[in-house]
């Protein structure tokens, strides 16, 4: 039983009729989005006090007391007709204002450039004045005291941006939990949650390469260091899923120092990984008895999508719907190396006869 | 990109470059920046300066390009160098102007070149010497006598090879 509350920061005030319930959950984001649709009726006191514009309401949904999503509701809509329509709400987890805003000019947030603070020491900053939670992986947790010799940020960067650019120097993935915290963690291999095949629970799966962002070969180049060291540039790094013809790509290095060249190849390696996915249309959310969130893995065989062999996916984003009749999810999946920066391994290798290796 | 920004004051760090410290947006937006100038020009910015802020590819490494002058006296085709205190009087200058002058602080007084200071000074030499011989001989008329030793003087010493004129 799915449950909406709304609480005005005065009381929670519960939900009873809504419908068509989206949310999307996404790993590499603080900001996991919901969409739903309730019954409004204007001589209701508890409906005026809830549907209140601008107020930016608390909200929680919940699945048989498992809690989905802990935001604020951003956007209301309206509307009145021949038959009675539904007031649409939508927001976002509360994390999700870092995405819209910048460092607030106060004393308190500024000044903006630091020198020697850890990346935990410079979130604790940033998200005082928002009355956020931090959350860290232990196996985050050396890399998140470790402290940068200097960093800085854009006064028209949003935190989240500002953040991540520090984290992903430190392969530190941000992401947020159902409570409404930030969590600082790293991809790792975790055993899969769930093992499909061409079966139910799938009702849809789709495979899609993009070739057109994949390239063969990567470096990444800096500049000079202000220190006095020279100009750099990373090894060339190989693209197994552009084996045979050459692609090459630059990269230029916009943060950290000049000695992180090969780790912005990997980390733009990583990213092209992306345009390998996997989609499943799932009749269900629960998997293994969980509410199926990002972050964990999953295996799959269907030779009716190239996938001949048992192949592990990474969740990456989850949208769970509900309406009138059941409970579905869709699962945008990626390879495992697109959050864990390793070199990938070519899931298709001798599939085909022409190239054996490739 | 570029922003004007103000100076708030200056330290050398342990690699010998300028940081300067300084406000860029807003009150409290204040950045510690390595200054980069010109080779071989060595200069400290008093405090209140607008500076030239640039940010460069890699975020976290902006420096400092120049600053917007306030003291300018250079005339077209002019180059001064100036000096001032803390509080932004001058203290000293070198103008270069644009009708062939150096001008050193100031223009009250003249420098004087060795070469012709050389050769008045042995002129003077050869007439003392001269006057000396006749002063002899007159005393030697006289009945007395008079061992005259030459005057003689080297400034060679004096002479700065460093600098050198037209």
């Amino acid at each position: 039983m799915i449950t909406l509350k709304i609480n005005d920061r005065f009381k929670n005030r519960k939900i009873d009729f809504f419908n068509d319930v989206t949310i999307d959950l996404k790993y590499d984001s603080v900001a996991d989005t919901f969409t739903l649709r309730y019954l409004y009726d204007p001589n209701n006191f508890e409906h005026k006090e809830f549907s209140c514009v601008g107020h930016y309401h608390l909200c929680t949904i919940e699945d048989n007391g498992e809690v989905i999503i802990t935001g604020v509701i951003l956007s209301i809509e309206f509307e009145d007709d021949n038959v009675q329509t539904m007031v649409v709400i939508s927001g976002y987890s509360l994390p999700g204002v870092l995405e819209d805003c910048q460092m607030p000019v106060t004393d308190t947030d500024y000044p903006i450039q630091t020198e020697g603070l850890s990346l935990k020491q410079i979130a604790e900053k940033s998200l005082k004045s928002f009355g956020l939670k931090i959350v860290i992986d232990p196996q985050v947790l050396v890399d998140m005291n470790s402290p940068y010799v200097k960093t800085e940020a854009d006064n028209m960067q949003t935190i989240k941006s500002y953040l991540s650019e520090l984290a992903i120097q430190k392969n530190i993935i941000i992401t947020n939990d159902q409570y409404g915290n930030i969590v600082f963690t790293r991809a790792v291999n975790t055993r899969p949650i769930y093992n499909f095949e061409r079966a139910l629970p799938i009702t849809n799966a789709k495979l899609t390469f993009n070739g057109q962002g994949i390239h063969s070969h990567i470096w990444a180049i800096a500049q000079a260091s202000i220190e006095g060291l020279n100009a750099s540039q990373s090894a060339p790094l190989r693209n197994p899923y552009c084996p045979i013809v050459f692609r090459p790509h630059v990269i230029r290095q916009t943060s950290g120092d000049s000695n992180n060249t090969d780790q912005v190849a990997r980390t733009s390696r990583a990213k092209e990984l992306r345009n390998l996915q996997l989609n499943l249309d799932l009749d269900r959310w629960v998997l293994a008895g969980k509410i199926v969130r990002p972050g964990k893995t999953i295996t799959i065989i269907n030779p009716w999508i190239y996938l001949f062999n048992k192949t592990e996916f990474f969740i990456e984003e989850v949208q769970l719907k509900v309406d009138a009749k059941q409970k579905t999810a869709k699962l945008k999946c990626v390879l495992p190396e697109v959050y864990t920066f390793e070199n990938p391994k070519y899931i298709f290798s001798g599939i085909n006869l022409h190239y054996p290796n490739a | 990109m570029l922003s004007l920004t103000k100076v708030i004051s200056s330290t050398l760090n342990n690699l010998g470059n300028l940081v300067v410290k300084l406000t860029k947006s807003g009150k409290s937006d204040h950045r510690n920046v390595i200054e980069a100038s010109p080779y071989g020009l060595d200069s400290n910015p008093i405090k209140g300066m607008v500076a030239i802020y640039s940010d460069t590819e890699v975020r976290g490494n902006p420096v400092v390009i120049g600053y917007v002058n306030k003291n300018r006296l250079a005339q077209v085709g002019e180059s001064r160098l100036f000096s001032t205190d803390s509080d932004g009087e001058l203290q000293f200058y070198v103008l270069l102007t644009n009708d062939g002058k150096l001008e050193l602080g100031g223009t009250g007084r003249h420098l004087v070149a060795f070469e012709q200071t050389k050769i008045g000074l042995d002129n003077l030499v050869l007439l003392i010497n001269a006057e000396l011989v006749k002063a002899q001989a007159a005393i030697t008329v006289a009945g007395g006598s008079y061992a005259m030793l030459p005057v003689s003087v080297n400034i060679d010493a004096a002479k700065i090879n460093e600098i050198t004129t037209p």
